[in-house]
């Protein structure tokens, strides 16, 4: 065999699992979108709603989430085009980390709201990129980002932080999520 | 000269096994997937399917979602080995050739 059929065959199989592995991540890309828009409206509520109606709006908004995001994966499971066990694991992770949080709120009595949104975030932010090790490194270059934007909005503009947190974080998850959707769909 | 899986060396098989490796152990394709991302008509892609569950590369199962049939394929343990080994072997050829 030619040394250039062979780099041809290679250059193939990189471009075929690159492909499918865009093709095969649908359901990813929804979810950012969606966690996004939760993101962005909860956040901009603490900024510029009073306490009782920020937490109001943020139970709304995760009741909402919860719920898109059970429909996503029943979806995914009836029309998916591929069966994975990942979204088993994802859940699970995501609730240990919530857990996690839950606990140290508990036990360290965290109470001021801009230390709870940026424990949460910040756990968010690490979930993010511990994902990626497993995944796509572009999942950890978001959770990276996500951690930087955020102590960077509490140390040099305190006054907004929810509003920057709002805006640059819930962009992120976007813009992702939105890239994402875009790559699985051209394959 | 590295040796070459005969069975995965045939352009169209090579694909449908890349494809099927770059997903996660466990991870199931459907038929429908394969077929529009390597650009394959059913006939193409069944009977090269056929060739690779000969060989024990890959393996099937069909079910049914509502009443529609589904295939989910996936490369076996044996067929991902094969599908690294034939990779090896096209590394080992461009460096033996850059080297002589």
């Amino acid at each position: 065999m030619e040394r250039e059929k062979a780099l041809d065959d290679l250059r193939v199989i990189r471009q075929v699992m690159e492909r499918t592995r865009r093709a095969s991540s649908t359901v990813g890309g929804w979810f950012m979108l969606l966690w996004g828009v939760v993101w962005l409206v909860g956040f901009l509520g603490n900024q510029f709603l009073s306490e009782t109606a920020s937490n109001w709006t943020w139970a709304v908004l995760d009741a909402l989430g919860a719920l898109v995001s059970f429909w996503l994966v029943w979806r995914e499971r009836r029309h998916g085009r591929v069966r994975s066990n990942i979204g088993k694991v994802v859940t699970l992770w995501w609730l240990a980390l919530f857990a996690f949080d839950v606990l140290l709120i508990g036990l360290l009595r965290i109470r001021d709201g801009r230390d709870v949104a940026m424990l949460i975030i910040l756990t968010i932010a690490l979930g993010y990129v511990q994902f990626g090790l497993f995944t796509h490194w572009s999942i950890s270059v978001i959770g990276a980002t996500l951690a930087l934007l955020t102590v960077l909005a509490a140390l040099f503009l305190s006054d907004y932080f929810y509003a920057v947190v709002a805006v640059l974080g819930g962009a992120l998850l976007i813009g992702s999520g939105l890239r994402a959707i875009r790559q699985s769909r051209e394959g | 000269m590295a040796a070459l899986n005969p069975v995965i060396h045939q352009p169209t098989r090579l694909r449908i096994m890349a494809a099927l490796v770059s997903l996660p152990e466990g991870d199931r394709a459907d038929f429908t997937l394969l077929r529009d991302l390597l650009e394959l008509t059913d006939g193409n892609l069944s009977v090269h399917l056929r060739r690779l569950e000969e060989a024990g590369y890959v393996a099937t199962e069909k079910t049914f979602v509502g009443r529609r049939p589904k295939t989910w394929i996936w490369a076996t343990e044996s067929g991902r080995e094969a599908f690294a080994a034939h990779v090896d072997a096209l590394e080992k050829i461009i460096r033996q050739t850059k080297e002589a």
